[in-house]
């Protein structure tokens, strides 16, 4: 079957645990959810299908699935990852710390020209802040990422942060392109075949909450 | 529950509307895009599946009752396949549970809306839990 789509990025959510990457990505930590066979045996990952430019990008988004707290994520968890999403949680300080070790982890063992992106999640709960907007701004300067501070409850800046990193990643991928004369090598570059597109707000309800 | 073993696709007439207890896969597109019935997002376009599952399969029930320890479940008929994950637009696949996999609406979770066939690695999305997209000429009928 012809691809139907122009692109193809496989993305990562990595941080401490209990900074929401979980909700960030996922739903099913919502207390409605408590009830449901999906919130109870978990999500591996998803595909969304967002729109940049008039392209049609495909996103495979993973979770770690709590590998984070045995520090087991490695090479396998990394293979093939175009996009990685770093979080921590603004009223954590540890967590901050930690994002320190986590780009270590990934230069480790990410491909070396993967796509990072820092974000501080919960900033709708700002009476317990211990992580100043500022200081997540001069950590992701030093890193030289982007940086957006994400409420996942209140669905603040979750899609902007999917389609931040996809069009990073679609620059960096074009550039490319263009300096290797169109010769497609190792890219999420696939063949269009047709187009079949919708309008719709992406990620819109991408949140903790329910409708 | 019944075993996932695939029946060949058996001698059959063209018809769309053999009952068959055994049931049987048709090489089907889906005519319609399905949609999530809870948040109307898009779990796949039109003209994306390659065969039609005409069996019935045990699928858990979105909402679980409190205090049974087993999962509850529902015989669902007639299922759209499709090997290829990207064919979708919006979907999740669950982790493994008791061996099997499931896939649900990739913006709201709701679900399961189907399930992957371990062993041929197809995936199935139900008409029964999905709705149909109208096109923007039909009357609006949400």
């Amino acid at each position: 079957m012809a691809k139907t789509y122009d692109y193809l990025f496989k993305l990562l959510l990595i941080g401490d645990s209990g900074v929401g990457k979980t909700c960030v990505l996922f739903r099913f930590s919502d207390d409605s959810f408590n009830n449901s066979f999906i919130s109870t045996i978990g999500i591996d990952f998803k595909i969304r299908t967002i729109e940049l430019d008039g392209k049609k990008i495909k996103l495979q988004i993973w979770d770690t699935a709590g590998q984070e707290r045995f520090r087991t994520i490695t090479t396998a968890y990394y293979r093939g990852a175009m996009g990685i999403i770093l979080v921590y949680d603004i009223t954590n300080e540890r967590s901050f710390e930690n994002i320190k070790n986590w780009i270590r982890n990934i230069e480790e063992h990410a491909a070396s020209d993967v796509e990072r992106m820092i974000i501080g999640n919960k900033c709708d709960i700002e009476e317990r802040r211990e992580v100043s907007r500022e200081r997540g701004e001069q950590l992701a300067i030093e890193y030289g990422t982007k940086f957006l501070e994400t409420s996942a409850k209140a669905n603040l800046n979750i899609d902007e942060a999917f389609f931040t990193l996809a069009r990073d990643i679609k620059s960096k991928m074009e550039q490319n392109e263009m300096r290797a004369g169109g010769s497609a090598s190792n890219t999420g570059r696939v063949n269009v075949g047709g187009t079949g597109t919708q309008k719709k707000s992406f990620f819109s309800n991408w949140s903790c909450s329910l409708l | 529950m019944s075993s996932s073993n695939h029946s060949q696709p058996s001698v059959s007439t063209e018809s769309s509307t053999i009952q068959t207890e055994t049931g049987e896969v048709q090489a089907r597109t889906n005519e319609d895009t399905l949609i999530c019935k809870e948040c109307k997002t898009v779990v796949i376009l039109k003209n994306m599946t390659t065969e039609f599952l005409n069996e019935e399969r045990d699928l858990p029930l979105p909402r679980q009752k409190k205090g049974i320890d087993h999962t509850q479940t529902e015989p669902v008929r007639g299922y759209f396949g499709v090997k290829d994950i990207f064919a979708f637009e919006n979907v999740g696949f669950t982790r493994s549970s008791e061996g099997k996999r499931y896939l649900v609406c990739g913006e709201c979770e709701q679900g399961p809306v189907g399930f992957v066939d371990t062993l041929t690695e197809m995936n199935y999305v139900t008409p029964e839990r999905l709705a149909v997209q109208q096109t923007t000429n039909s009357p609006v009928e949400n």
